[in-house]
């Protein structure tokens, strides 16, 4: 058994189809591929295929992350070239590498994204940032300035650096929405890398 | 034309709009003819069709067609394109309908003819093909309903009846000719017009009687025959290499063999059981072969097995065995539709189990075995019941009936018996031993409403009443105690607009566009499905439903689908509804051939 990191893109018409659509797409094309995947053992074995982080709808990634187990070791540039020429238009495959450690929806822990805009506000200089959070028992108000990592500007482009993952998440669209003032729509957005915690820093997850 | 992203974020399920399906087909615009194969319902349902498939790669084959789909907008995204202009466009290329040569619209169910005219309204298009220019795309049908044209017949050009595998290309031939040469609509249409299978409902005219039935149904042009002949193909050779493979979870997510066509049993109330005769098997190494290419094309984990009685292909075990030895490596499950409790299906069954479990669906259609003898559903209640004990041993614990409610000659013992089946069948789960019954039984009993089709035995039959309908769901239900059964039953309103369109004229047309007008539209959804709005169109058209639904029809009516021979005699058909009416059974086509005059198309 060997676990693979895939880098990714997603953009184009699969922008517009939601998080279990695209994991069946995805399937499908390793499927196709006929590379040697593994199966998961049991009654209904399937193949051991999963997400850094679910992509919201609309939004375009330049670089994204999946883990998938194959049975044995392979030329993994190949095997990407396989997969890429079975591929759905929109689905880039970047690179196939071999991981040993934690899956990357478990370390996943940050993410950047960029827009296009310039800031209202700036909400680093900001010692918290108080917004109402919809819990099950009516709203609750939030600090989310621990999850605004960083925030960048050059020219008219943002870049944000943003919590991501099971632990804790914000949603880029809030975060852009106040930055800039008005509402921001998730076409507007692009993820553009996902990230571990490494110490006190954050490293590209391949 | 690209639909923008703010406005594809505003409405549901934007990958039904976009396209870029793997598989999909894109071509050079220039010196082809454009053909948009339109769907009248959601993208799911479409795409989850195998006849798009099939047609959708038969059209492209030709290198001098490009065939796009077209699909009916959810009424979400219909409100924003009105609202903005934007006009139903093909998927592929995005570019409006109205650029487009040929519009083929499929006509699977009664209720998606709002549908149709809905489309072609979005798509800038008068409805009807009297105030359609030179310059509109030609709009045709084709389908099961288009066996029974006449209630549309306002609105298409044309009419496709039959395999579509039997003249499409000589349509398109003379289209390709005929585009090249220049000349009017009109002409294209009378140069079809003798082609098998080929139906202008602008070249007939029809007389009726004062009480309203038909006194005369001619052709008025040379080329239109009195009798349009269906389409057919004596042996089915064309099946495509690859299917689309939708973004959007479908209905159906799966790749599709058809194993046959038509089929033998002849149960009288069944419309594809007629059109469709004969039967004519696919052999099983074309099949695998097949099933290898589909597989290998989608990237499908499924396989299912289609055909009107899977499990009479004359080939079946050796078929689900070759099946399963290509497909279980590879962990492809194989589904098998509702079928016929037979020793050979079964078999099968507890064979596919090896890989995935599913609950069984069990079609007895009537719950008396007077009734199943009245519409020739040769099934006996030993068999219903073994069968499931079978099935019980296999580790099925979930069992769904599907039974049919106002039959002809049906009485309250009858539809009590649906009940009774059911509990029987819940008994016989009992019979396992207690460390064999692993999980809680459940049969769930669902009841369609009878509409009789054109084409049928039951052509002649009067149709119940919706309040009938709903005596009889009544009575169904006061006859289930336990509490391991689950009831469910469809709309008889629903049922009662389908029966007039099914046995209509084209006299309807005007209703169905009154309807239309008047905000009708995904009528097969029950959450849009508006009676009232059809009986104020019916009342503004000064048409009776009462005249389609309610009556039973003399001997020597003459029937609006007449004129078109779909294989079977109408004396054949009267023969079987007299039968029928008697409770006598009619062997299969391998048992004995009865002579129903489908054969006459194979020499």
């Amino acid at each position: 058994m060997n676990k693979v990191r895939i880098q990714f893109s997603k953009g184009g018409a699969l922008r517009f189809i939601g998080h279990l659509d695209f994991l069946r797409v995805f399937l499908q094309a390793v499927r196709r591929s006929g590379l040697p995947v593994a199966y998961s053992q049991g009654f209904n074995p399937h193949i051991l295929l999963s997400f850094a982080l679910p992509l919201p709808l609309g939004m375009e990634s330049i670089c994204d992350y999946a883990d998938l187990v194959f049975e044995k070791p392979l030329d993994w540039g190949k095997a990407a070239e396989k997969l890429q020429a079975h591929a759905p238009g929109g689905l880039k495959i970047l690179q196939m590498r071999e991981t040993a450690g934690r899956g990357a929806a478990a370390v996943v822990a940050a993410a950047d994204y960029t827009l296009e805009g310039t800031p209202a506000t700036d909400l680093l200089a900001a010692e918290t940032i108080i917004i109402p959070k919809k819990t099950k028992s009516g709203t609750k108000d939030t600090d989310i300035r621990p999850d605004i990592f960083d925030i960048t500007t050059q020219a008219d482009k943002i870049t944000m650096r943003l919590a991501a993952g099971s632990a804790r998440f914000i949603n880029p669209q809030l975060v852009a929405g106040i930055l800039l003032g008005r509402e921001v729509a998730a076409c507007e957005i692009k993820r553009v890398e996902l990230y571990e915690r490494i110490g006190e820093g954050f490293a590209p997850l391949l | 034309m690209r639909l923008p992203d703010e406005l594809l974020l505003k409405i549901e399920k934007p990958g039904r709009y976009v396209g870029g399906e793997v598989n999909a087909v894109v071509k050079e615009k220039a010196g082809r003819t454009r053909f948009g194969f339109c769907f009248p319902d959601v993208y799911e349902v479409g795409m989850s069709h195998l006849g798009l498939q099939m047609l959708y790669f038969f059209l492209n084959r030709r290198a001098d067609v490009w065939c796009e789909r077209v699909f009916m907008p959810w009424p979400d995204m219909m409100a924003l394109m009105q609202e903005r202009d934007i006009p139903l466009y093909a998927l592929e290329s995005g570019d409006s309908v109205r650029d487009l040569d040929i519009l083929g619209f499929t006509l699977q169910y009664e209720m998606s003819y709002t549908n149709v005219l809905a489309m072609l309204a979005l798509g800038g298009l008068p409805l009807r093909w009297a105030e359609r220019g030179e310059e509109d795309p030609l709009v045709c049908a084709g389908g099961p309903c288009a066996t029974n044209p006449e209630p549309m017949a306002d609105f298409f050009d044309f009419f496709y009846i039959g395999d579509g595998e039997g003249s499409l290309d000589e349509v398109l031939d003379v289209y390709a000719a005929h585009k090249a040469q220049g000349g009017k609509k009109r002409d294209f249409l009378e140069r079809i017009a003798g082609i098998e299978g080929i139906y202008v409902p602008a070249l007939y005219s029809v007389e009726y009687y004062d009480d309203g039935t038909i006194a005369d149904f001619r052709p008025g042009y040379g080329t239109a025959p009195f009798v349009v002949k269906r389409a057919f193909v004596k042996r089915l050779e064309y099946f495509p290499e690859k299917f689309l493979v939708p973004l959007v979870e479908p209905v159906h997510n799966r790749a599709t063999l058809e194993l046959a066509r038509g089929c033998m049993r002849g149960c009288r109330f069944c419309q594809a059981g007629f059109i469709y005769r004969p039967l004519r098997e696919r052999g099983v190494e074309e099949l695998l072969v097949q099933a290898g290419k589909l597989l290998a094309a989608t990237g499908h984990e499924e396989v299912s097995l289609l055909a009107l009685s899977a499990c009479d292909h004359s080939k079946f075990a050796a078929l689900v065995d070759k099946l399963l030895a290509m497909t279980e490596p590879e962990r492809v499950s194989i589904s098998l539709p509702s079928t016929r409790l037979d020793a050979a299906f079964l078999s099968a069954v507890e064979k596919t189990q090896r890989v995935r479990k599913s609950s069984l669906t069990v079609a007895p259609e009537a719950g008396s075995q007077r009734m199943r003898d009245v519409i020739n559903k040769n099934l006996s209640e030993e068999e219903i019941l073994g069968g499931c004990g079978q099935a019980f041993h296999a580790g099925f614990h979930k069992i769904k009936l599907y039974f049919m409610a106002g039959l002809p000659g049906e009485t309250e013992e009858d539809v009590h018996e649906i009940g009774t089946l059911a509990e029987k069948i819940v008994d016989a789960y009992y019979q396992l031993t207690y460390a064999q019954r692993t999980k809680p039984v459940s049969v769930s009993v669902s009841t369609a409403c009878f509409v009789p089709k054109a084409f049928t035995p039951f052509q002649w039959a009067a149709q119940a009443e919706p309040d009938a309908f709903e005596a009889r769901q009544r009575e169904v239900k006061a006859g289930i105690r336990k509490k391991q059964i689950t009831y469910r039953y469809h709309d008889a309103k629903t049922a009662h607009i389908e029966g007039v369109l099914a046995r209509g004229d084209r006299r309807l047309s005007a209703a169905i566009e009154e309807a239309y007008r008047s905000g009708a539209i995904f009528d097969g959804w029950s959450e849009h499905f508006k009676y009232n709005l059809w009986l104020d169109a019916f009342d503004k058209t000064g048409l009776d439903p009462a005249f389609y639904t309610r009556r039973e029809r003399d001997a020597y009516e003459i029937f609006p689908w007449d004129f078109i021979d779909m294989g079977v005699s109408k004396n054949y058909l009267r023969k079987e509804f007299e039968r029928a009416l008697r409770g006598e059974k009619t062997p299969n086509c391998r048992e004995e051939c009865k002579g129903c005059g489908a054969m006459s198309d194979h020499e």
